[in-house]
């Protein structure tokens, strides 16, 4: 249930003890980060003081934004409370590691299998979350690395038809130009150039996966929900092909 | 061949991240704002690799699944929920009294209100009913990774580092050693005995002149349990 305004006229009037209001008080929560003090209900029991009237409503888990879910997590002494914190945390989050884990290892009981361990790993590692980005873009790198580097590790041998087929032809900045001396990196640093210039968005995810990322393609072609015939490989196979002529056209010109 | 080989390469660093990839809190700023960071922005413009980058960041924060996707999806977001009862736990909203309920709902609220205050003469402000409170299980020990502190490499090198250190931890009975690229893509792994790891031929094949290499040690037990961590270090090869 959202918060209301600050405004809404108290439910009831109470107390000889400091009222509360608690929507302008969850909202400084969640700007500073700060934790509050709690008791038994631990989302329940800030105050603030007005005068002689009380507004009281229950806050609600979703009241809270992650960071300050991590915030009360860390600062409440009592560890049955706090593990409330941490257990919304990731309750919150189960359904984007589930399908992550899902469109890059296709197979549901492998993909939960490695979205618990991300799990236990995440929260393994949530004292050196500092808050630099928000705690989604922190978990997804925690997603993104086991997974990818998951699938590596279960594709350790080439994919013989796709290599086969770019590596024999891919243009090769290097040889016939007369940039043939120049270092690889500074090739590299025109490849980037021409990737960026010469394919389309799906191109160039595709081209970065398999080539950057070391992605196989069928891989490839879940995580990017292809659903043309040959998926990946179409657009690998179009994408050498605009390459080899942009490479060609760069030649000329140098 | 050769030549292919060659070009290979050079394709496949060209799609890695480089020296100037951003890294995913500045792209998820640029999500927020794509403004923030003028030279941030100018350089997703003009690097495909970060472009994917924040496709798969975006692809992430969808909340809901497709269609095809959604059954399984949910089978095991419900398969992680019932294993939260390891070390991170079962939750649940705070289950709220109906007669709270009552409070919610405008045109009860009053009434409502009128009728426990006088009827009861109770406050709800120190309700103390503790419907909402999950018990944890008896025993439960929250395990957190303890530090570890690495001393080398780090900063700018002259050239590929010969060793990397750390400071031992107690009770350890090997360290695994990873280095990655800046977006965590591990470049290799190793282990040691000895909070200290000589740079073999592999390691130093593994790093570039230019490239940041992060690098991050882990602790572990006679039975292979991490036991402690190190936050990442990080060097680059001039």
């Amino acid at each position: 249930m959202a918060a209301q305004p600050s405004t809404v006229p108290s439910m009831y009037g109470v107390s000889p003890d400091p009222p509360m209001n608690r929507d302008n008080i969850a909202q400084r929560q969640r700007n500073a980060g700060v934790a509050p003090r709690h008791g038994h209900n631990p989302v329940a029991q800030d105050a603030r003081i007005r005068p002689s009237i009380a507004i009281i409503r229950e806050m609600r888990w979703e009241d809270l934004s992650d960071e300050a879910l991590i915030a009360r997590y860390r600062a409440e002494a009592d560890k049955a409370a706090a593990e409330q914190y941490i257990n919304e945390l990731f309750r919150r989050h189960h359904v984007k590691v589930a399908r992550w884990c899902l469109s890059v290892i296709g197979n549901r009981e492998s993909a939960a299998d490695l979205a618990q361990e991300i799990c236990v790993k995440a929260y393994q590692n949530l004292s050196y979350f500092k808050g630099q980005s928000k705690f989604s873009t922190w978990l997804y790198s925690i997603t993104r690395n086991h997974c990818l580097n998951a699938v590596r590790s279960r594709n350790s041998a080439p994919e013989m038809e796709s290599e086969e087929m770019v590596v024999e032809t891919l243009p090769d900045l290097g040889s016939d130009s007369p940039l043939a001396s120049v270092e690889r990196k500074q090739q590299a640093e025109i490849a980037r150039q021409l990737i960026n210039e010469t394919l389309d968005e799906t191109e160039k995810a595709v081209f970065t996966l398999h080539f950057g990322e070391e992605l196989p393609l069928d891989t490839i072609t879940r995580m990017l929900k292809l659903d043309n015939a040959s998926g990946a490989k179409a657009y690998l196979v179009s994408a050498k092909r605009k390459l080899d002529r942009a490479a060609r056209r760069w030649k000329a010109r140098t | 061949m050769a030549d292919n080989k060659n070009a290979l390469k050079m394709w496949q660093e060209a799609a890695s991240a480089g020296e100037n990839c951003l890294p995913l809190e500045t792209l998820e700023k640029l999500v927020e704002n794509a403004s923030a960071d003028a030279k941030a922005a100018a350089h997703l413009a003009s690097c495909a690799h970060c472009q994917t980058e924040l496709s798969m960041l975006k692809s992430f924060e969808a909340a809901m699944p497709s269609a095809d996707e959604g059954a399984a999806a949910g089978w095991i977001a419900a398969q992680l929920q019932r294993q939260q009862s390891g070390p991170v736990r079962q939750s649940s909203m705070i289950r709220v009294p109906f007669w709270r309920n009552l409070f919610r709902v405008p045109y009860l609220a009053g009434a409502a209100a009128l009728a426990v205050v006088l009827a009861l003469g109770i406050s709800l402000y120190n309700s103390d009913s503790g419907t909402g409170r999950l018990t944890p299980p008896a025993g439960e020990n929250n395990y957190r990774a303890g530090e570890l502190k690495l001393l080398s490499p780090t900063g700018d090198l002259a050239e590929a580092p010969t060793e990397f250190r750390w400071e031992a931890v107690p009770g350890a009975a090997s360290y695994k050693v990873e280095l990655t690229d800046v977006i965590g893509k591990i470049l290799i792994s190793a282990s040691s005995t000895q909070p200290q790891l000589a740079a073999t031929p592999e390691i130093k094949a593994a790093m570039r002149a230019g490239m940041p290499v992060k690098w991050k040690v882990t602790a572990l037990d006679a039975s292979g349990k991490s036991i402690a961590e190190s936050s990442g270090g990080s060097f680059k090869i001039k």
